[in-house]
């Protein structure tokens, strides 16, 4: 008689309202070796979309250890395109296989007539892009059966066609479809210096209940056309004006789960950490002075 | 008023092939000019592609330098826009790309390194099939050798040149000079995962033939007939026996079956020599 002894994986507690840190594949190697100390952690969905890859092995054995959460960046989500199924289901499956304390997508699309730019490009902010991203959520969230969060994408364009400010968008898209919203803080402070708005009304015309999470990462400027813009990079330490633009956020909507994100010219980890450890003591400040 | 259709395709046909003239109209430059805003979108596709394809390809890139992949990047997103919102499978068809490009020149080896670098993203991503099972393979009776049908391991990849991509490979790593002799002979080379390594190992021509008869699903039989076993004691015979034993002993066999002795193929049944 063969006895099987089935031993179910003892999963992390959801994510916390916590300061937790984007796993990227340099850091892999030290989050097997040992547990370094972040409440939690954040992968690029598509990155683990092969079952049986190396990197998704590296992923559950991570996942073991710390609450994940889960950010797609290539579902195109505002796409004209039919949504892509074979890539919701690769998503399902991940899903399934790390069960996800926060699942994520950007408000953009990328792909046309089949063909994928692989970039978080804007929509314009007109009704009939509304009235699409907010059909397109709802039927993302029907096929995963879960609620999933709409985060805001640091835009350089500004179509002639725009006639809803981008804060009163990204709302009517949390409150028409049900989902939550990542609030990016450095894509806020990227599209107010670039486009020439107040960075603190954009957050202050999010309702608070709609965040679920909060991200923090780094920009460059870039010098187009003899003309300065700041882009979105993650390549640098988050800067003072948005650690300030952090702060408000926090009075607003509460300690929120917050990321730490780099994404290239990977700094050692300690960086991450340390920045973490930083937003975390923003987080207990604010709370403090609230209590 | 441009529908969102119509805004999307102006978006790809300006970032890809650099065709703004449309695009142009639909913006507005409160404080960034319309064509700096388009410029930031073009920016970020040719650096989105060549950082994938670099990623893929660093050997390659390390040949042709920064500004040559640069520009090949550019062509390729172009002639092989991205078919997937996750870019895993977006230099399949760079070493073709690069075949039609360098193929009859004396750069012709850049397909080949490009082969061999495409063969390890792919192994990267496929399951670490269990090992052989020595004990059931050692099982079975001599007599039915000719019968056993061996496949090879999911995550492996053979790749075969006419030139020493596996020197280059090598030399061309991070911490390596780069030098590498262009004229020192062609290169089969396996290129297998186990557990989170992937392993490129190079293979006699022998075990290359050998390996090669297993992945098109010949027995055993047929594969020595394919390549020509000989009689056992002729010193001038491939040595079948110690090709599969090193095949078996890179970890390039993942199981065997044995063929219905009343089928065909299968009717003469010798051992290995």
């Amino acid at each position: 008689m063969t006895e099987t002894v089935s031993r179910s994986l003892e999963r992390p507690a959801p994510i916390p309202a916590a300061a937790g840190i984007g796993l990227r594949g340099p850091y892999h190697a030290r989050f097997l070796d040992a547990q370094p100390p972040v409440a939690w952690l954040e992968a690029h969905s598509e990155n683990f979309f092969a079952e049986h890859g190396i990197a998704s092995g590296v992923l559950e054995r991570i996942r073991r250890d710390y609450p994940l959460s889960l950010h797609g960046v290539g579902l195109s989500i505002g796409s004209i395109d039919p949504l892509d199924t074979a890539h919701l289901e690769k998503l399902d499956a991940l899903i399934r296989r790390t069960e996800p304390g926060l699942l994520s997508e950007h408000l953009s699309w990328g792909s046309i007539g089949g063909a994928h730019l692989n970039d978080l490009l804007p929509l314009p902010y007109t009704e009939e892009a509304l009235a699409h991203i907010v059909g397109r959520v709802e039927q993302v969230q029907d096929y995963l059966g879960r609620q999933i969060l709409i985060e805001n994408v640091s835009s350089y364009m500004e179509f002639a066609d725009s006639a809803i400010p981008e804060w009163e968008f990204l709302s009517a898209v949390a409150e028409d479809s049900g989902c939550g919203l990542l609030l990016d803080i450095n894509n806020v402070y990227v599209n107010s210096v670039n486009r020439g708005f107040e960075a603190t009304t954009y957050i202050d015309a999010i309702a608070p209940e709609r965040v679920h999470e909060l991200h923090l990462a780094g920009h460059s400027t870039q010098a187009y056309d003899g003309q300065a813009v700041l882009i979105d990079t993650h390549n640098t330490p988050v800067c003072e004006a948005v650690w300030l633009l952090f702060e408000h956020a926090v009075r607003r909507f509460g300690a929120r789960p917050t990321l730490i994100e780099w994404d290239s010219d990977f700094p050692p980890l300690e960086t991450l950490l340390e920045e973490a450890a930083r937003a975390q003591r923003t987080m207990d400040r604010t709370h403090e002075l609230a209590a | 008023m441009s529908s969102l259709r119509e805004i999307q395709q102006r978006c790809y046909r300006a970032f890809l092939f650099g065709e703004a003239d449309d695009l142009v109209p639909a913006l507005i430059g409160t404080t960034i000019p319309a064509s700096a805003q388009i410029q930031v979108y073009q920016n970020n596709a040719r650096e989105t592609f060549r950082k994938a394809l670099l990623a893929s390809f660093p050997v390659v890139g390390r040949l042709v330098g920064e500004d040559c992949f640069a520009g090949l990047a550019v062509e390729y997103m172009r002639q092989f826009p991205s078919e997937q919102g996750d870019l895993s499978r977006f230099g399949a068809a760079f070493p073709d790309f690069l075949q039609g490009l360098y193929g009859a020149s004396e750069f012709a080896y850049l397909p080949d390194v490009a082969r061999l670098e495409w063969a390890l993203e792919e192994v990267h991503l496929e399951p670490d099939e269990a090992q052989l099972d020595a004990e059931a393979l050692g099982a079975v009776d001599p007599l039915d050798h000719g019968r056993l049908r061996f496949t090879l391991r999911g995550a492996t990849r053979l790749v075969d040149s006419r030139y020493p991509i596996l020197t280059i490979w090598r030399a061309n790593q991070p911490d390596r000079g780069g030098d590498a002799d262009l004229g020192s002979g062609a290169d089969q080379v396996a290129v297998l995962r186990r557990g989170d390594d992937v392993e490129l190992h190079r293979m006699d021509g022998t075990t290359w033939q050998l390996a090669s008869q297993f992945a098109r699903g010949s027995n055993l039989e047929r594969a020595f007939e394919a390549i020509g076993g000989g009689c056992a004691g002729d010193p001038s015979a491939p040595d079948l026996a110690a090709a599969l034993r090193s095949l078996i002993g890179l970890g390039l066999i993942a199981g065997f079956s044995l063929d219905d002795p009343n089928s065909q193929s299968s009717k003469s049944k010798r051992s290995p020599q």
